[in-house]
Order: C-alpha cells, then sequence, then structure tokens
C-alpha cells in the first residue's frame, strides 16, 4: 500500500535540522538557476518558443514518430515501440539475451525508473549498475531517487561514506565529496570496462534527422555506450522534437533551469551505431497517448524534465521526494502521477500550496498550479477517495477547488513571492507546510471569507 | 501490433488545435565571441589558453604535460609524438590513457560548449577515456549561441557528435560540485589565433 505524502511528510518533518538542511540545498539549486535564466535577456521569448515547439509537436506526434523512426532505421538504428512498461521491458530483456548480456551499465533514465525495469532485469540474472553517481548512490542504499535531476540530494555526505566503507571498503569516516566521488568513479570504471551492454535516457529526440540527444554531467551515458558493443535508448514518445534546430532552444534551458550550469557538461547526439556496434531505440507510450486526449493535461507531455519545479517547491523542499511515493515527485510529478493512476495518487494534487512558483520557472511554461487545482477539482467529485479521506479532501476541493478563493490564493501567493525577500517568505511558507495545523488555517480564513462574500 | 496501436492512439487523441511552430530568430548577445568564450572558460571548470598558431600549441601542450605520459594526438598540425590508434586491438586498452589531444569543429560563446564529431574521432570513447582532455579550436569557429551552432551545422554529416563544456563533474554528494566523474578529470582549451 501507498502511503499518503501527508503521512509521509510528517515523519520527515521529524527530523528539523535534515529538513532545514535539504530546504536549504534545494533553494540554493533556485538561487542558482534564477542567476542563470536572468542572464539570458530573451529567456521569456525562449519559454514561449519552447513551449510552443512542444505543442506543436504533440498534437502532430504521430507523424513526427514516423518520420522519426523512418530516419532512425535509415540510420542503422533499430527501432522498437512499447505500449507499456512491461512491454518496455520485455524488448530490453529480449535485445539483451539475443545478445547473451550478463551485465548492463545504465545511465540515468527516469523513465527505465518509470518502466521499473532494474527489478525485472535482475529477476532475469541480469546485472544492472546505475552509472550516474546519484543514482548509483541509492542503488547500493535500495532507495528510489528522491529527486528527477539530483536522485541522493537527501542523503548527508556521512551516510554516503559510511555506505561506500560498506560496499566497497574505502577509508571510514572520510566524507570528503571529491574522496568519495572518486572511489566511486574507479568502482564504475571497472564496471564500465566489463558491460556487455549500455542502456541511457534521452532528453531529446529530433524526427529530421532520426538522432537522439543525451545530456549529462558525469560523462557516464558516453563512457557506457561507447565502450560497450551493444546501446539501447529507451525514450518516452513525448521526447520527439520536429528539427534539429529546435534544439537550440532546450538545450539552452535545461542545464540552466535543472543547475543552474549554462550548459550541461555532455550533450551528446547519437545518430547512427558505433563500428561493429548495435544500436536501438525504444520508444514508450505508457499511457501518453492516452493523456494526449485529455484537455486540462495533455500539455503536462511538454515536461523536460528539468526538476526546477522541485526546487522551488515549498512543499517539495520540506517534505522530501520520497514522500511522494511516486516516481516522479515534487509538482510534476503531482500532476503526472493521476494520470497513471488517479485512486491510488490522489492525494498528491492536494500537496500545494498553489502558490504557482513552479509555473514561473517551468521552462516550458507548463501551467503546473493550474493542473494541480484541475486535479483536485476532478478527484473532489470522483469516487477515487476513501471515505474517511474523501471528508476533508472534498471540503479542501470545495474551497480551493473554488475558481474565486483559488484565484485569490493564487494571486496573493504569487505577490508575497515576487514582493518579499526570499528569507521572510520562504520562512512564512515554511511555517506554513512545517505545521500542519497552518494547513487548516488558510482553509478556514477562506472559506469564512467565501461565505461573507457569498451573502 | 503496438506500433500500430499507439500511432493509432495518438491519432485519435491528440488535441485538434492549431499549434504552429514559432519563429527562430533569436538576438545574438553582444560582445566579440572569443571574449564571451573566454569568459566562460572559468565557469564550466576548463583551463584555457591562447595559441598565436599550431607550433605554439604544441609548446603550450609540452608545458602543461613535460612528463614522459600515454598521449592520442589527433591533430597532425600539433607536432607531438603519440599513440596510434589504428593499430588498437581493444578500445579497452585506452584505459587511464593520460592525454588525448583532439580537435574541436565549433565553438559555443555562450556556454564555452566545443562540437567534437567522429568526422574527427576514430574511437568515439576518446574525449571520455582520458584523464586529461586538451580541445583545441580555431579563433574563427567560435560562434554566438546554440541557435547560431545548429544552424550552422544544418548540413553536417556525422554519425555522432557531442557538446563538451569543461571536464566531466558531478555535484550528488550535498551539492558539492567535484570536478572528475565518469569523464575527464582535467580539461584545457587552446584557441588558436592565426590558424595557417
Ligand atoms: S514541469 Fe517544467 S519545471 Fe517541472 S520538471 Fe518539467 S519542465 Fe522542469
Amino acid at each position: 500500500m501507498r502511503g499518503s505524502i501527508k503521512d509521509n511528510s510528517e515523519v520527515f518533518l521529524k527530523n528539523e535540522e535534515r529538513t532545514n538542511w535539504h530546504d536549504k540545498a534545494l533553494w540554493f539549486v533556485r538561487e542558482k538557476r534564477d542567476l542563470a535564466a536572468k542572464s539570458i535577456p530573451e529567456w521569456e521569448q525562449l519559454r514561449e518558443k519552447a513551449s510552443a515547439v512542444k505543442m506543436h509537436t504533440l498534437s502532430n506526434l504521430d507523424q513526427y514518430l514516423i518520420e522519426f523512426e523512418e530516419n532512425a532505421l535509415k540510420n542503422g538504428v533499430k527501432v522498437h515501440w512499447a505500449k507499456d512498461g512491461e512491454e518496455h521491458n520485455r524488448i530490453i530483456e529480449e535485445i539483451l539475451q539475443s545478445h547473451q548480456v550478463k551485465k548492463v551499465v545504465k545511465s540515468k533514465s527516469m523513465l527505465t525508473e518509470e518502466c521499473h525495469l532494474n527489478p525485472h532485469l535482475e529477476s532475469k540474472g541480469i546485472e544492472v549498475i546505475d552509472t550516474d553517481l546519484g543514482e548509483r548512490i541509492i542503488q547500493l542504499k535500495k532507495e528510489p531517487p528522491s529527486h528527477i535531476v539530483m536522485p541522493a540530494i537527501h542523503l548527508k555526505k556521512e551516510e554516503v561514506s559510511e555506505l561506500f566503507h560498506e560496499k566497497w571498503n574505502t577509508e571510514k569516516g572520510n566524507n570528503d565529496p571529491v574522496y568519495l566521488t572518486y572511489q566511486a568513479r574507479l568502482s564504475l570504471r571497472k564496471d564500465f570496462l566489463t558491460a556487455d551492454a549500455a542502456i541511457t535516457g534521452v532528453n531529446f529526440a529530433v524526427a529530421e534527422t532520426g538522432e537522439v540527444v543525451v545530456c549529462t554531467n558525469e560523462g557516464n551515458a558516453d563512457v557506457g555506450t561507447h565502450i560497450a558493443p551493444l546501446q539501447i535508448h529507451s525514450m518516452g514518445i513525448e521526447k520527439l522534437i520536429p528539427q534539429r534546430e529546435h534544439l537550440g532552444i532546450f538545450t539552452r534551458m535545461l542545464a540552466r533551469s535543472a543547475t543552474g550550469q549554462p550548459v550541461t557538461v555532455y550533450t551528446s547526439h547519437f545518430r547512427k551505431p558505433k563500428k561493429e556496434g548495435e544500436m536501438h531505440i525504444v520508444l514508450v507510450d505508457n499511457k501518453r497517448s492516452e493523456r494526449l486526449s485529455k484537455e486540462k493535461y495533455w500539455t503536462s507531455l511538454k515536461c523536460i524534465r528539468c526538476g526546477a519545479c522541485m526546487n522551488t517547491c515549498p512543499i517539495y523542499r520540506r517534505s522530501g521526494g520520497h514522500s511522494y511515493e511516486a516516481t516522479i515527485p515534487g509538482p510534476i510529478g503531482s500532476i503526472l502521477a493521476p494520470n497513471l493512476d488517479t485512486e491510488k495518487y490522489s492525494d498528491l494534487p492536494f500537496a500545494s500550496t498553489l502558490c504557482g512558483s513552479c509555473s514561473d520557472v517551468c521552462p516550458v511554461k507548463i501551467n503546473i498550479h493550474e493542473q494541480l487545482f484541475f486535479w483536485r477539482q476532478d478527484i473532489g467529485r470522483s469516487n477515487v477517495l476513501p471515505k474517511s479521506k474523501k471528508i476533508s479532501m472534498k471540503i479542501m476541493a470545495g474551497v480551493l477547488g473554488n475558481p474565486a478563493v483559488y484565484k485569490m490564493f493564487g494571486k496573493m501567493m504569487r505577490i508575497s513571492l515576487k514582493l518579499l525577500p526570499s528569507s521572510i517568505f520562504e520562512n512564512k511558507l515554511n511555517t506554513w507546510a512545517k505545521n500542519r495545523k497552518m494547513m487548516e488555517a488558510p482553509k478556514e480564513s477562506f472559506q469564512e471569507w467565501y461565505q461573507k462574500r457569498k451573502k | 501490433m503496438s506500433r500500430k496501436e499507439i500511432l493509432e492512439n495518438i491519432a485519435r487523441n491528440k488535441p485538434s488545435g492549431e499549434y504552429k511552430l514559432p519563429d527562430l530568430t533569436i538576438r545574438p548577445q553582444e560582445g566579440k565571441v572569443d571574449e564571451l568564450f573566454e569568459e566562460m572558460m572559468p565557469k564550466v571548470s576548463a583551463k584555457f589558453e591562447k595559441a598565436k598558431d599550431y607550433s605554439a600549441v604544441a609548446e603550450i601542450i609540452r608545458k602543461h604535460f613535460p612528463g614522459d605520459i600515454r598521449i592520442v594526438n589527433l591533430i597532425e598540425k600539433v607536432k607531438i609524438p603519440g599513440i596510434n590508434v589504428s593499430k588498437l586491438k581493444n578500445i579497452k586498452e585506452l584505459n587511464l590513457l593520460d592525454l588525448a589531444i583532439i580537435k574541436g569543429d565549433l565553438a559555443v560563446a555562450e556556454n564555452g560548449a566545443i562540437w567534437v564529431s567522429d568526422q574527427n574521432l576514430p574511437h568515439r570513447i576518446l574525449p571520455f577515456i582520458c584523464e586529461n582532455l586538451i580541445l583545441v579550436i580555431d579563433k574563427k569557429n567560435i560562434v554566438n549561441n546554440m541557435h547560431e551552432v545548429y544552424r550552422l551545422q544544418n548540413n553536417l554529416d556525422y554519425n555522432y557528435g557531442v557538446f563538451i563544456a569543461g571536464p566531466s563533474k558531478t555535484a550528488d554528494i550535498e551539492q558539492s560540485l567535484v570536478v572528475g566523474a565518469q569523464g575527464p578529470r582535467n580539461m584545457l582549451v587552446i584557441l588558436v589565433e592565426n590558424q595557417a
């Protein structure tokens, strides 16, 4: 059974020191993002264009997929189609089995996480090594990622040191990130040299040329794919863009939004297999095509997985990614998960102040906070909530689901975001998120306010 | 099967509104591209040197790497002896290579990224498997921003290509930046002012 974000975050909040530390670490990334965005005078223009390219592609997705496939095939790449996670895992398993693969190195991919590829392959006797440092850490710790860009952001260096000591016999008590990173490098290099295949995610796929683009800082996707004879790229069908030229918009925004870097260290373009190598691309639907029909929600497919909405979200920062118990946490996760299973994830759209900060930072202009609000309405109206939850959620949906109230609430939060120095506003929201009683407070006052207005 | 099913689902479900592709003209940033590019180097943790010509490039490299080390040099004009990669039986022999010297085709002023493609690479792994990487670029090949570089590459014929901005790095342990993740641990960019 999935725990609710409310209960989970209460546990997270019990350790106040850690909560504050987590909060600060993410706020720091958010500030770096702001500086990076400000350094580009045409930032807002870029957001408009990025959004437009994505909307255009999504509304013609079948044609672009056909074009992409045609060009990829011409490039000598093998293309596979998977309607869900299960089929995706089966396809990859078959490719690997047909090459007698014993060991795979994998670079970061939220999609393979979504499909639960690792446990599937492991159950078939194939060893999977995650090669992004953060992912490797949580893999060794047997935990899911808590953030889509910084998967181990919830862990302290002392914990990483302890873990490495236990697994690799590194120096006990040496908590220096430089030392720890080097030890991981040594261990991973051995894996790269002994792997039979490499799997990567995909950031962008270009219909016009059939190439896939993968962005990393560590270089792990490249080290993996260039050494192993067999390379497989798994991608959600929404990763497509029409032309190479459109990459200019997205590569300018991705890293700046994610970490505040001007660009990721590596932006790798894979078109054809290497000499004597084999290259596969697996196109995965997993309910994405279904989401296209949902008028209020289809634009969530624009997401380029930069993580900016998480770093800025007061709830995420003070709840931790694991509290969501969803593959993708944070604001975007809270509007994606209900598409996959509305009942299971019915609490997530309520884990938000609707302050709108997520929508403000989103490089592809997804109206995240509005979609959260729409989900509240839909969930409140439907019968997906268990009885006990239903009553309180219904009240919330009634209040926060009322357009007038919602507008007012959103407006106030937006104004305070813009006007108050970050320390004050952070403090305010922090108290809000920290103290569960406060969660009721705005509800009451808005109810009162709304009642008065009705009279 | 799934291909047909997915495509049919999309055709049925896709939004019917008309969403046009945007215009891609974007004003370039102000300033000289070579100066902007140089400013980016420390920001992406890369070392930077200028050379007046290719013989000066070799001198700079010898100054930075004086010892007897394993080198792969892919630039003919740079007179530095190294391992002959065409004779390698297995690319894994390149593990722990001390230095790779590679030509970058184009460089981007706004973010310090340099384009390297397999048109210049006998093995794709070369810029990644070395401990130290030197990328050499000609001053005339610096462009303003990513829009410009993609436009220039429009008809470029490559099988694999990568923008490289600095040595590999990670901040996965408590957000502290560590240079040297899975790729090179050091990178030096040499800008050649007169490529003749
Ligand atoms: S919703 Fe927007 S801000 Fe959030 S991860 Fe996706 S692209 Fe980034």
